[in-house]
């Protein structure tokens, strides 16, 4: 995605009021700078006339700006270019295409991430792997809701799934679910689709692995509630340890029964069954 | 031993929406900050101010690593907020037709005080009400303090 860049000259003590009333319009990210901020829009927004309302407030407010065009480029690529492989024991390992082959893992993923979420290395992820181990998936319908860089699906299909649903409401995120799935051979067993739960089949699963955020989480569990097949097992993480009882409270109330938990660092991951 | 300093970087971003795109993705990504764990981090501990526009001061290490520390809104996102609640158009300077009431402007400036540079309520306040002004905002009313003086 391309965006264009507002470098606005302003004094500092105006900064916050143009941040209010820009941030009323589809600016949603700034950055402050010596002389002033940056503000941010997507190329593909309603650039003319959103750039007559930013007009409107700079005559208003009597600031000063230039525009600039920042191509797509994939800004995690330092990172992405070092990462060092993970292993959740001898269960599974993680690399990049340009590391060498890993001989002592039963199952062997390669995500190359450009800019989606899930290596391995964020706690949440690393617990949804560990508490996957201790699920059967043999022949099973899985649906991984907020698949980032598809590798839960991905695993879900090693370890034998017969169908993967996949869904992302960030388009590199599904773009990266369907490259890493074929990269790693599951491509046919893994679909992966782009928006909300709206976007996804009417489908019945074994297994719903969602590692997102709790606000999703929560506005989401009647939905996959339906969407399990009776005795379906939720593995549920993003979750901070601070809003594990909310989550749990609110699931309970949604008709699941909580089986289990697993902690690292301030990050919970929750199993839950389909009562 | 503390951890040796890079850099530190001043974003304002909407509570539960950090992604990748710019900005957050070039300030940190150049620095070999792992992006996405950022905005992992970032939208778990701002789902209680889903939508709000929050600036956060990032602390990124010369090993890559990187913390962070979420402030309250700016005062004149409090204040549109506020203004909005009560049916004004809010549009700066051209129509002062948003308002706020003395009671909006001492809860702001309670809820900024650990940002402003005053050591008092009613200071604190005349920053907010200088700030609203700014904006086209009329603050109804009479200032509590006053009220207190005529009271007196």
């Amino acid at each position: 995605m391309d965006y264009y860049r507002y470098v606005i000259q302003s004094a500092a003590p105006l900064r916050e009021v143009i941040i209010a009333f820009l941030g009323d319009l589809p600016f949603d990210t700034f950055e402050e700078t010596e002389t002033g901020l940056n503000a941010y829009l997507r190329k593909d927004d309603d650039v003319e006339a959103i750039e007559g309302q930013l007009s409107d407030i700079a005559g208003q407010l009597s600031f000063s700006y230039t525009r600039e065009l920042i191509p797509h480029q994939n800004w995690n690529k330092v990172w992405e270019s070092n990462f060092e492989p993970i292993q959740v024991g001898g269960f599974c390992g993680v690399r990049a295409s340009f590391h060498p082959p890993m001989a002592d893992v039963a199952h062997e993923i390669v995500i190359d991430p450009e800019m989606a979420f899930g290596t391995g290395h964020h706690e949440t992820t690393f617990m949804m792997m560990h508490q996957m181990q201790g699920l059967s998936f043999e022949g099973g319908r899985v649906f991984d809701y907020g698949c980032g860089t598809g590798i839960l699906a991905i695993l879900a299909a090693m370890l034998g799934a017969e169908q993967v649903d996949a869904v992302d409401i960030e388009r590199p995120a599904y773009e990266s679910t369907l490259e890493n799935a074929s990269r790693n051979g599951v491509g046919a067993t893994v679909h992966a689709f782009f928006g909300d739960l709206g976007a996804v089949p009417d489908n019945q699963y074994d297994i719903v692995l969602a590692n997102i955020n709790r606000n999703v989480i929560l506005n989401s569990l009647r939905a996959l509630y339906e969407r399990l097949l009776p005795e379906g097992v939720l593995l549920a993480s993003g979750i901070l340890l601070t809003d594990k009882a909310l989550v749990v409270e609110n699931a309970e109330s949604a008709g699941f029964q909580w089986l289990a938990e697993e902690r690292k660092g301030d990050w919970a991951c929750l199993k839950f069954k389909k009562a | 031993m503390a951890k040796e300093i890079s850099t530190f970087i001043k974003l304002q971003v909407k509570g539960g929406a950090a992604n990748p795109a710019p900005p957050v993705g070039p300030a940190l990504g150049a620095k070999g900050v792992n992006i996405m764990e950022f905005c992992k981090r970032f939208n778990a501990e701002t789902q209680d101010r889903a939508g709000q526009t929050l600036p956060v001061v990032i602390t990124v290490f010369k090993d890559k690593s990187f913390s962070f520390v979420i402030k309250t809104p700016p005062a004149a996102v409090q204040l549109l907020a506020a203004a909005k609640l009560k049916g004004g158009s809010a549009e700066p300077n051209r129509n002062k037709v948003g308002s706020v009431t003395w009671d909006d402007v001492k809860a702001i400036a309670e809820n900024k005080m650990s940002d402003l540079n005053c050591f008092t309520v009613e200071s604190g306040m005349k920053m907010v009400a200088g700030t609203a002004r700014s904006m086209g905002l009329t603050v109804s009313g009479t200032p509590p303090w006053e009220t207190e003086a005529a009271e007196g």
